[in-house]
């Protein structure tokens, strides 16, 4: 009995000197103005880019990665100190609601006035008080023509087709994967109409078959090496995947599709706030968003920039479609907490009942 | 003096198994929005989850047998080779390697251009997609237990009397009778050992479903990985955690050998 | 019937040479010791006729049939191990069923079987318990039973009674003894003990290094033992070297004494051993050789003297006499006490020259 109550009290004991530990830690953090803690995705980024940005300003960068917008937004709950993040569309909605932004100075942005007028002013962040766009693209569908013959892939209904045995991946995330089906019936993918959803769940049923698995950074290795025929993929990552494997072809279904977005913000727990509008500035600048286009090799925001590019870059209508494309395509909205869930539900659902 | 010895691993047990377990249970009551509520349990036993329990069991079962299977009879021989050390070793060398080396590796081994497919080009045989599959899943699973249940079941037959052996022989039992009626009850401590040290993690897997089963194999653990992480439900997620750690506990109370009492 | 023949027995464990040229017929329905120091291939040479092991060559037979090929488990043999080798997973009853089950005898014999091999080995009120609740005299009688219940024909022990404490050892040994007379089956028994043997067997093979030095019964190798190492390993002994003069009639340090052998040349240097119980104290000059008293331990039984002759040599004597160390006296014994060893004589030869001169002097 002794033992139990020591156990239970040093227990409480450590656990409370931790809890203190960690928030003594975060509070002593630096708030000099001569660094700037940058929080991106994963190879979104030149890193001569960053080293040209710190040798400009005299600004030292401590950058960080995530690898999925979940993941980054536990942090930032956590109230982690970041001075500039990137969260995708629908993530910047959430992050209003919940007051983890703050509001960015048009003023101290000159070089707003390179972005593409028509990714401004978007539905999740009607007045860019809170964002800028920084790279966009769709999701759509991936596949080898060869292997894959007579089929054009113009409707999404072809990814249901009886030859795809065993050959489609799909992405592991309930919006993209959810969101084709519902485009495949003409539905908004921003749906929370229970009927709606419940032909979605049917439909995707169908698709069981077909499918080779859910997946995630994966599909690149395997869509590489022609091991499955066809994904449904991000734009983004498509691209990466076509630099290796030349026979692979990317369209956007006629139906329409998802226009993402991924944006810059800034966090509320930034501390250099000045150091941040510079970077965002700076990411804005002609040839710096030119530069690292070519690097990271999504569709640029950036009308400066992309009057510079390639021809062939931008001409490829599968990754700057052309206006009556753009007019089918939708911007994630955020669900909120339980659509989101009756989302993130249907797809668990759905991944259990394949074998 | 022996109480002052033990506070370091007492610390460290509070700390990192016995308040997380606390903080696990308290999670798996609350909802969403932080509200306590039974929501998840009732959710848990709804049909999917349950479907999902079993199909992890399922799983885990059958990753457990093929291990048994291949690992009882390795044993077995290894017990009867000279350098038996030294065989030893070659099964336990991949356990120092990290396991998600050891899964990539198989993917190049089991992928449409991999070796084994070239193999079967070699031979004018078709290629077989082994990647994703329930196959591939059940392969590289039980190649990542082989070495676990292969040294308890080692250890026991190892240390079983050789004189019992001879006895067989002597009161007229064929090699195949003292394998069933001596060396295999003999050895059963070993193979329940094993049996807990393969059976439990199974149950969790969930970066060789992702990896090497394109996710088409749900586990527990998968179903955690989820809610945790892309659903952010810490609730539901704490809750299919409670329920894993009392099947973990049941497996281990099933399997316990005679020496240990928990 | 079952006589156990062993034809040019060589084993070689690499490159050791254990069993060398071995030729033996057991007989059957006795009580047969193996008896030796370690290493002398007793252990290996049981094993041999259980079919443990294979002899790296020569012949084994169990009467007409040769047996070289035929593994362990289909000789009509059993074994007591040294360390009983019961199965710790089954109960009494069990272990002693192994067997039986084995050969798919039936339930109804099996079981008046089991019990009469319970009866016989006092182990009836032990039916249903675990091994691990056994002493170490039950456990070896568990064995024993396992053993008989199958009926063998011979039953082989290796070292059986070596974990036991003395007084066990001893109430064992008669059960053991009456068994084997009860069963009629032959024994073949294994020990280093020769105390053991003296007292168990029908007849005794004594080893050395691979080779049977000399077999035959208790008594005759207690009392004429061939050599100094049979002499020495069997009872305590005291040996002289001394000179034979003519048949009946050696020469110990110069001096002649009468005794009962013969048949050697004359001049040959042999041994002459004297067993400590076969010798008297007397009085100085009054017996064969004056001695000085060493040393004196008291054994209960008797009194261990040791003495010294005027050439230094160190005689043991077991008497109930009583004698002060340093006093001076002389030893005494009878002419049949004496033994005559012809060192390098070989068994056959010494058998017959025995045979020859028993009774004679």
């Amino acid at each position: 009995m002794r033992f139990l109550i020591t156990l239970i009290a040093s227990s409480l004991l450590v656990g409370g000197l931790f809890l203190f530990g960690t928030k003594l830690l975060n509070n002593t953090s630096s708030s000099e103005t001569d660094v700037l803690f940058v929080y991106n995705w994963g190879e979104y980024i030149d890193p001569e880019l960053i080293k040209q940005f710190t040798e400009e300003t005299g600004i030292r960068v401590v950058y960080e990665t995530f690898d999925s917008n979940e993941a980054m937004l536990v942090k930032i709950k956590q109230k982690q100190r970041y001075d500039v993040v990137f969260p995708s569309e629908y993530t910047v909605e959430k992050m209003k609601k919940d007051n983890l932004l703050l509001p960015i100075d048009p003023d101290k942005i000159p070089n707003i006035k390179n972005i593409d007028e028509r990714f401004l002013g978007l539905s999740f962040d009607p007045g860019n008080e809170y964002s800028l766009p920084y790279f966009w693209g769709t999701v759509g569908i991936l596949y080898n023509p060869e292997t894959t013959t007579g089929m054009d892939f113009s409707t999404w209904d072809s990814v249901w087709d009886e030859s795809l045995l065993n050959d489609v991946l799909l992405l592991d995330g309930a919006r993209e994967t959810i969101g084709f089906v519902l485009n495949s019936e003409g539905h908004s993918l921003n749906s929370t109409n229970k009927e709606e959803l419940d032909q979605a769940k049917q439909k995707l049923e169908k698709l069981s078959p077909n499918v080779r698995g859910i997946v995630g950074d994966e599909i690149a290795s395997m869509m590489k090496e022609n091991e499955a025929k066809v994904a449904v993929v991000w734009s983004g990552m498509a691209m990466d995947i076509m630099y290796e494997n030349e026979d692979l072809i990317y369209t956007i279904p006629q139906e329409g599709t998802n226009l993402w977005f991924d944006t810059m913000a800034i966090p509320s727990s930034a501390k250099n706030i000045d150091g941040a509008h510079q970077f965002i500035n700076f990411l804005l600048d002609k040839n710096v968003a030119l530069q690292n286009t070519d690097w990271v090799g999504y569709a640029t925001p950036n009308q400066a920039a992309f009057k510079e590019l390639d021809e062939e870059v931008k001409n490829a209508k599968e990754f700057y479609p052309d206006k009556e494309t753009m007019e089918k395509l939708e911007v994630y909205r955020d669900l909120g907490p339980e659509w989101t869930e009756y989302y993130n539900e249907l797809l668990l659902e759905f991944k259990m009942s394949l074998d | 003096m022996k109480r002052v010895l033990a506070l370091p691993y007492l610390l460290w047990m509070v700390v990192f198994v016995i308040l997380p377990v606390f903080l696990m249970i308290y999670y798996s009551f609350n909802d969403m929005s932080g509200n306590l509520t039974l929501q998840n349990y009732a959710e848990f036993l709804s049909s999917n989850y349950i479907k999902m329990t079993l199909n992890s069991f399922w799983y885990a079962f059958l990753i457990t047998v093929i291990t048994l299977i291949v690992s009882y009879p390795l044993a077995l021989v290894i017990s009867r080779l000279k350098h038996k050390t030294f065989w030893l070793l070659i099964i336990i060398i991949p356990t120092w390697i990290n396991i998600l080396l050891k899964t990539y590796a198989f993917i190049g081994i089991l992928g449409i251009n991999g070796i084994l497919n070239s193999v079967l080009e070699k031979f004018g045989l078709m290629k077989i997609q082994l990647l994703f599959s329930d196959f591939a899943f059940i392969t590289v699973a039980v190649y990542i237990f082989i070495p676990f249940m292969v040294l308890p079941i080692f250890n026991s037959i190892n240390g079983i009397n050789k004189n019992l052996i001879w006895a067989s022989y002597d009161l007229g039992a064929s090699k195949w009778e003292a394998l069933t009626k001596v060396i295999i009850p003999l050895s059963l401590e070993g193979v329940k050992s094993g049996i807990q040290i393969t059976f439990i993690p199974a149950l969790s897997l969930f970066m060789l479903s992702r990896l090497v089963a394109g996710n088409k194999v749900v586990t527990l653990g998968t179903a955690i990985e989820q809610q945790f992480l892309t659903n952010e439900n810490w609730g539901m997620g704490s809750t299919v955690g409670v329920f894993l750690i009392l099947f973990m506990v049941f497996v281990m109370l099933v399997t316990r050998t005679k020496k240990e009492s928990i | 019937m079952t006589e156990i023949r062993l034809q040019n027995i060589n084993q070689y464990f690499g490159e050791t040479h254990i069993l060398k040229n071995i030729d033996f017929t057991f007989l059957e329905g006795k009580f047969y010791t193996i008896l030796g120091p370690s290493g002398c291939g007793k252990t290996t040479l049981l094993k041999i006729i259980g079919g443990f092991v294979n002899q790296t060559s020569g012949d084994l037979y169990f009467g007409d049939k040769k047996m070289n090929e035929i593994p362990a488990n289909k000789r009509q043999v059993n074994t007591v191990f040294q360390d009983y080798a019961l199965f710790p997973h089954l109960n009494v009853y069990e272990n002693v069923a192994f067997g039986l089950k084995i050969k798919k005898v039936s339930k109804v014999e099996r079981e008046a079987r089991i019990k009469e091999a319970l009866r016989f080995t006092n182990l009836t009120d032990f039916k249903y318990r675990d091994i691990e609740q056994l002493s170490g005299g039950q456990k070896q009688r568990v064995a024993i039973a396992r053993a008989i219940v199958n009926e063998p024909d011979i039953l082989l022990l290796d070292e059986s009674l070596s974990a036991l404490d003395h007084n066990l050892r001893v109430d064992m040994q008669y059960e053991l003894k009456e068994l084997q007379q009860k069963l009629g089956i032959t024994f073949i028994f294994v020990t280093h003990d020769q105390e053991e043997a003296l007292a168990l067997s029908d007849e005794i093979l004594v080893m050395d290094k691979g080779h049977i030095v000399q077999a035959g019964s208790p008594k005759d190798i207690y009392d004429e033992p061939l050599n100094k190492y049979v002499a020495d390993f069997i009872g305590e002994s005291n040996i002289v070297e001394g000179e034979m003069l003519e048949d009946g009639k050696v020469s110990i340090y110069g001096r002649a004494y009468e005794c009962v052998d013969g048949g050697v040349k004359s001049g040959t240097p042999v041994e002459i051993m004297v067993r400590p119980e076969d010798i008297v104290l007397k009085p100085l000059e009054e017996g064969h050789l004056n001695v000085t008293v060493d040393s004196i331990l008291f054994r209960g039984v008797h009194y261990e003297i040791c003495v010294l002759d005027e050439d230094g040599y160190e005689w043991v004597i077991h008497t109930t006499q009583k004698t002060e160390e340093g006093k001076k006296v002389s030893i005494y014994f009878d002419k049949e006490d004496m033994h005559i060893m012809v060192p390098g004589e070989k068994e056959d030869e010494f058998n017959e020259r025995l045979e020859l001169y028993e009774g004679i002097l």
